[in-house]
């Protein structure tokens, strides 16, 4: 695993969202849609596996403020992505004491958990996950876990981003993602699993 | 791949792909990429509702007509500059930085040997097996915070603190005893004086007990026995006064090249007033100390190889220490 440092940040598109975002803030509308475009289809993955089905409520409801805040935000597409995480996260977690729901546990996950796993197929090469599989499998991670991997895996912020967002040291962001993604390679079947094996995720940065 | 229906499985590749609007987790992460692809691709919601990209636009269009945008204030959550505009170096750094010329701190100060001996002219400054050559970081460093205690203890209370060869030979028990990454820096120095490196235990077990004696400010210690003790493997005291002092070879000044043969006895003069002092201080030992064994030249006995004669030698008797 790197050290989350500077060359997780640049994400293939990060360039074309900066410029987007800058283009909006000095009033450009559709650039503001371009960022929106761009932006979205990682902050509601992550919001799901914060909230589950309520994820597209809270997308909006940061949407809301992201689009009213605009103007104060400085910093590069990178940039843009932690701080549109950070405010979706306060969203999410507004909406989950508003709702006093524990963040993990759906029904939907009790009936994925039922289905047979990649790992009745052994000789299978697991080439895509299902999204519920996924979903449930993360949601059903201790919290800390949980939010480090989304952050990193799905919104794709490196090591400080991430702890940034949370709150939290970049050690114990560090090692919760480690930790996270280790469990969930073991769940989803260590020969399934392309490219890589388990072992290797144990490594420190 | 944009218009696959929200959230569903599919159970054909969903890798992700180039043209898509979605970060990759990170390239050459090494481990687990493969896992954070396949999770990225399953997690991030590929469709993107017409509507609700709509209601954000308005939102948008508001608070740009509010002129919200232009009189927004940065606040310290808002700023996300790349870290090089704003935080310069991390406090890791700092330390880092801060340790190292600790370290290198360190070194020199035991290079010098501490203010006694540097005070007594002691002569490691001078000292050609170049101190600047070991003082390698990697083995300096665990040695580094042993030498100036050393250096330091010997001072108060011991009259010869050599800060020379008593100092390391006693950093060298230390790091015998510890098991320190000093111990082959500290016994190859060591050697060159004692005389090959299975020597340097008898060596320093005689020159500390000199020390202490010396302390003591028995003069005597001027080789009595030579019989004592090359074979002391240890420290703790040797009865049999390990003086074995290496008499100067007449003549010639303790030449770099030539060991002084083991002295029958020849305790005789002391010289130990002036030549030892100049042992001491000097590296180099004067022509006029041709007689004097014990002070300077006694190089802690059986000195049958290279002598180096900037080994500013902690005297037996230590006679020379107190002199000056």
């Amino acid at each position: 695993m790197g050290h989350g440092g500077e060359p997780r940040r640049a994400q293939a598109y990060d360039g074309e969202l900066g410029a987007a975002v800058t283009r909006a803030q000095e009033g450009d509308e559709t650039a503001f849609a371009v960022a929106y475009r761009l932006v979205q289809p990682a902050l509601l993955g992550y919001l799901r596996g914060l909230v589950g089905d309520e994820a597209e409520d809270v997308a909006s409801d940061a949407w809301l403020e992201i689009a009213r805040d605009l103007g104060r935000f400085k910093g590069d597409g990178a940039g843009f992505r932690g701080w549109t995480a950070t405010i979706a996260r306060h969203r999410a977690l507004d909406h989950l004491r508003r709702r006093r729901v524990r963040p993990q546990g759906t029904t939907l996950e009790q009936d994925v958990l039922e289905l047979p796993g990649p790992h009745s197929t052994p000789e299978q090469v697991l080439e895509s996950i299902s999204t519920e599989h996924a979903l449930s499998l993360v949601r059903a991670l201790p919290r800390d876990q949980a939010e480090a991997v989304l952050l990193r895996v799905v919104i794709g912020l490196d090591g400080p981003a991430a702890a940034r967002v949370l709150g939290k040291r970049p050690g114990a962001v560090r090692t919760a993602a480690h930790r996270g993604l280790k469990r969930l390679a073991g769940q989803l079947g260590g020969a399934g699993v392309t490219d890589e094996a388990p072992r290797t995720l144990g490594e420190s940065t | 791949m944009g218009e696959l229906p929200s959230g569903d499985g599919h159970t054909g590749p969903r890798r992700a792909h180039p043209g898509r609007p979605g970060p990759e987790p990170g390239p050459g992460t090494g481990a687990g990429t493969g896992l954070e692809t396949l999770l990225a691709a399953a997690l991030r919601v590929d469709h993107v509702d017409a509507e609700a990209e709509q209601r954000a636009v308005r939102a948008f269009r508001a608070a740009r007509l509010a002129g919200t945008h232009r009189e927004a204030r940065t606040r310290r959550r808002d700023d996300w500059r790349p870290r090089g505009l704003r935080g310069g170096r991390s406090l890791r750094t700092t330390l880092a930085v801060l340790l190292a010329g600790f370290t290198l701190g360190g070194v020199a100060f035991a290079a010098i040997g501490g203010p006694d001996s540097a005070s007594r002219g002691a002569g490691d400054g001078p000292r050609p097996a170049g101190t600047p050559s070991d003082a390698g970081p990697g083995t300096r460093r665990p040695g580094a915070a042993d030498a100036p205690p050393p250096a330091a203890s010997a001072g108060p209370g011991r009259p010869e603190a050599v800060g020379g060869t008593v100092v390391r030979c006693r950093a060298y028990v230390r790091a015998k005893q510890h098991g320190e990454g000093l111990l082959d820096v500290l016994r190859q120095r060591l050697a060159d004086v004692a005389g090959g490196e299975k020597k340097v235990d008898g060596y320093c077990a005689r020159t500390l007990l000199k020390a202490r004696e010396g302390a003591e400010g028995g003069r005597e210690g001027a080789g009595e026995d030579t019989t004592g003790a090359p074979a002391v493997p240890d420290l703790p005291a040797v009865p049999t006064a390990p003086d074995v002092p290496v008499p100067v070879p007449t003549g010639a000044p303790a030449d770099p090249t030539g060991a002084p043969p083991l002295p029958p006895t020849v305790p005789g003069e002391d010289g130990d007033g002036e030549g030892s002092g100049d042992g001491v201080t000097g590296n180099l030992p004067d022509p006029d100390q041709g007689q004097d064994q014990d002070g300077d030249q006694a190089r802690g006995g059986v000195t049958e190889d290279v002598v180096p004669p900037d080994t500013a030698v902690p005297g037996p008797g230590t006679g020379g220490t107190e002199d000056e």
